[in-house]
């Protein structure tokens, strides 16, 4: 016979609701918040900050995430992008977005600034991350276009200044100023000018 | 339901607490000995998980007044400082000890912290709160005192959250958002077969009062938090946490 293993749990509801099919909650030493990486945005249904990344459960999910995004980006090395034009590849990440949310960002996010794609569907990627309406990944979406403006490739620069002109938030004024600074490409610095003049506006 | 000019029993203890950091874009997160440079020991495991681009560190963190596990988590985003519980008691929910105690060490820490971290955007204090109640109706007539609205004794499975925020003192323009969940919670023992879960009760079941705080500012502000606002905003988020516990769900 199986030695019954025993663990503490704890249930957020009261005692009878057991009864009615509640899970309860186990409690453990090693963390325990779940929550959105980069989380916020401005539905009021998404300010909380809470979130770890910590435990196996978690870890397999986002590694099940990363292969998906990996794929993504993989197959669309394959194919030509026309400016402004859909494609499979659009369509693919804005699925991924909307399934996903901010681990959907997160994985791209290390996908992008750690240049482990290529830097032409990196920089189509940020387009599309500018462009699309999900407002629970906004204030990541707009982190992850704020730290591109400045990434080594100009392919993943240009994709971000046209990510965040759509975007049109003078949250990003700040970085942008500083990404002109920076801007060594001329015809690139000329753009983040025009931009910044959106912006301003 | 609370008089919003009353306190109330302010024996809550710390399940667990944690401060979020966000940051900016432009900070450039490398090697580092944070946890090392805070505690003055090395921790006890440091993990790391490059495909995900996760570093872990954790261990023993000991004071005068608490003790629990220090885990310092570092994400391309975000990095998150928690104290937790060492070990699930024998009996009664696992915590570090007094929210007062608990949250004086805490913020002390993560004050010297904050001196040499990176550029941070958005910063947020979070709590996992308990008080120690009878059965479930006290438990509900107990946090009534917290609430603007009486709950029914009679009623089950409560759980409230609100978002209070509020502007800050310290920095205009500036908006700190004010989380606060409440419930009551029951610990209660199972015995789990290898093919059906059958409920088994060891202990008798445990009642808590709880309240999770989520004290951040606000995604929407223009800018960078500087090194030199940054420890009066975590002052005034451990204040803020503070009247929370103190006077209930107040606005």
């Amino acid at each position: 016979m199986n030695n019954p293993t025993y663990e503490r749990k704890v249930d957020t509801t009261l005692s009878d609701s057991r009864e009615r099919g509640t899970y309860p909650r186990v409690i453990s030493t090693a963390s325990n918040q779940s929550t959105p990486l980069y989380p916020i945005s401005s539905s009021t249904k998404s300010r909380g900050t809470e979130r770890s990344i910590i435990s196996t459960e978690d870890h397999k999910h986002k590694e099940y995430i990363y292969s998906q995004i990996e794929s993504i980006f993989w197959e669309a090395k394959r194919e030509n992008f026309e400016d402004g034009m859909e494609s499979k590849f659009s369509q693919n990440l804005i699925s991924f977005i909307r399934k996903y949310n901010q681990d959907a960002i997160e994985s791209i996010t290390f996908l992008i600034v750690y240049e482990n794609v290529n830097p032409e569907v990196a920089g189509e990627a940020l387009r599309w991350i500018g462009r699309i309406e999900h407002q629970d990944s906004y204030a990541f979406r707009r982190w992850l276009l704020e730290i591109s403006i400045i990434l080594p490739s100009a392919h993943v620069r240009d994709g971000a200044l046209l990510g965040i002109a759509s975007m049109d938030d003078k949250h990003a004024i700040k970085y942008l100023k500083d990404a002109i600074n920076k801007e060594k490409c001329n015809d690139l610095k000329e753009d983040m000018i025009q931009v910044l003049e959106q912006l301003e506006s | 339901m609370h008089d919003t000019s009353t306190t109330h029993n302010t024996d809550w203890k710390a399940q667990s607490l944690r401060l979020t950091a966000f940051l900016s874009p432009s900070a450039q997160v490398g090697e580092q000995d944070w946890w090392k440079v805070l505690t003055g020991e090395l921790p006890d495991s440091t993990i790391s998980q490059p495909k995900i681009g996760v570093q872990k560190q954790e261990g023993k963190f000991k004071s005068e007044k608490i003790e629990g596990q220090l885990v310092l988590s570092v994400q391309i985003s975000r990095i998150d400082w928690q104290l937790n519980p060492l070990d699930m008691p024998e009996s009664g929910f696992p915590t570090i000890g007094l929210f007062s105690d608990a949250i004086d060490s805490f913020s002390e820490l993560m004050q010297s912290w904050l001196e040499i971290a990176p550029p941070i955007q958005r910063l947020a204090l979070g709590a996992v709160l308990r008080q120690n109640t009878v059965n479930a109706q006290e438990g509900y007539e107990n946090l009534s005192k917290y609430l603007t609205f009486p709950l029914d004794k009679d009623s089950s499975e409560f759980l409230y959250r609100i978002n209070r925020p509020r502007k800050s003192q310290n920095i205009a323009d500036l908006l700190i958002n004010r989380l606060s969940t409440w419930s009551v919670d029951l610990l209660a023992g199972f015995v789990l077969s290898p093919n059906n879960p059958i409920p088994y009760s060891l202990h008798p079941a445990e009642f808590a009062l709880s309240l999770e705080l989520d004290i951040n500012t606000s995604a929407d502000f223009f800018g960078e938090l500087t090194p030199e606002q940054l420890p009066e905003i975590l002052q005034e988020l451990v204040n803020l946490s503070q009247e929370i516990v103190k006077k209930g769900d107040i606005k």
